[in-house]
């Protein structure tokens, strides 16, 4: 093949060339037996592979698409569980109540996530409630209890020097359960509770 | 004409008639079959393949722009699909076509290596159609996908370059490229069949 290109005659063969370059092709081809040759093969192999498509296709013909298509786009129609709650959420078009709905879904899932790890944390579970049993005004004595559920309980004595009121001692009574009621300061206090030193 | 009424009922799926994409599908599932049928050589595969083309074309019709004409883009999701379920399919053997296989202009290809033993003594016809389309088959399918895919869409199809190329979203010299390729590798393994049918 002298002055043509294989790729030219496949571009030939395949009506891909420009008109001008038809001519120069067929001209070229009057002389070049090889680059004829060549172009045969290539017709020869087209029909082949057209013809064996077109065989396989009338081997199994094609049958009603549209029934496997109307079913699929049904099945794929039903939502799945997340489009169904993406739907919900969806604040477009759907009444007032589903967005107003959706915003306070929203803010029950924030502050429970709040509550959790802020609020609950920074509360120590073992420190109980701390009531204030007695106080009166001057030199006095305060008894304060709580509910403890850790090691065992111990008596807090403390002399307050920092307060606004000076002289002021505050008892701190621990109880180690709910069930000891012997721990309970309003026996042990009775005596003195609210009385002034 | 025809391509109006293509985007006539493709603007009326847009809204939701399914009426009008039933006759896009009814229009067009024998050319999408071919092609399915084409890459895959499997009838079910192909009608498969072929119905959830058709599936995937209507849930993105409103992506459609109507730059290409719908066919080229069914032809598209079409051949996706068929290269996707070819990656996946264990039966599919990949052969990327490599130019040491190209062998050079000088080498006589009678002799080829590729000539069945039993090709010169049987002298049946049939049989020997038989053979030729076995080879055929052979051929196609040691194709690597995109390989196979342009070889259906020219031969079968008839598409230009320039359609192929928008369906396969690359330029019109990959095209031909793959083209030239694809039919250099059939041609090698049915040079014997080739120069036998001459005349």
């Amino acid at each position: 093949m002298g002055k043509l290109s294989t790729k030219d005659l496949h571009k030939y063969l395949d009506g891909e060339l420009p008109k001008s370059d038809i001519v120069r092709v067929e001209e070229a081809l009057k002389g070049d037996k090889a680059a004829e040759e060549e172009l045969k093969s290539i017709k020869r192999l087209s029909s082949f592979v057209k013809a064996h498509l077109e065989e396989e296709l009338q081997k199994h013909p094609v049958e009603d698409i549209w029934s496997g298509v109307s079913e699929k786009l049904e099945k794929s129609s039903q939502p799945g569980f997340v489009q169904r709650l993406r739907d919900w959420f969806s604040l477009s078009g759907v009444g007032f109540f589903r967005p107003v709905a959706a915003a306070a879904g929203v803010a029950v899932v924030v502050l429970a996530v709040l509550w959790f790890f802020v609020w609950k944390g920074a509360a120590p579970e073992s420190l109980g409630e701390v009531s204030k049993k007695s106080e009166g005004g001057g030199n006095r004595l305060v008894v304060e209890s709580m509910d403890y559920s850790g090691p065992p309980p111990m008596f807090f004595q403390i002399q307050d020097s920092k307060g606004t009121e000076e002289g002021t001692m505050t008892v701190i009574w621990v109880n180690p359960g709910a069930d000891d009621a012997a721990q309970d300061p309003k026996d042990e206090v009775e005596g003195f509770k609210g009385d002034s030193i | 004409m025809k391509e109006e009424t293509d985007s006539r009922l493709v603007g009326a799926c847009k809204d939701g008639d399914t009426q009008a994409f039933e006759l896009l599908v009814k229009r067009y599932q024998r050319k999408v079959y071919a092609v399915a049928l084409g890459m895959l050589h499997n009838s079910e595969d192909a009608k498969d393949a072929a119905q959830d083309a058709f599936v995937k074309a209507y849930r993105y019709i409103g992506n459609f722009r109507g730059t290409s004409s719908f066919y080229t883009w069914l032809y598209r999701i079409t051949v996706n699909l068929c290269i996707d379920r070819l990656r996946k399919s264990s039966r599919y053997i990949h052969v990327e076509y490599d130019d040491r296989l190209k062998r050079p202009d000088n080498v006589d290809h009678k002799g080829s290596d590729l000539k069945p033993s039993t090709l010169g003594t049987n002298p049946s016809r049939s049989m020997m159609r038989r053979e030729l389309k076995e080879r055929i088959q052979l051929g196609l399918e040691s194709l690597s996908d995109k390989h196979r895919a342009v070889i259906v869409m020219r031969e079968l199809q008839g598409l230009s370059y320039a359609e192929m190329a928008k369906v396969m979203k690359c330029s019109k010299g990959t095209i031909m490229s793959r083209l030239f390729h694809a039919r250099k590798k059939l041609q090698e393994i049915l040079a014997d069949s080739l120069e036998e049918n001459e005349g």
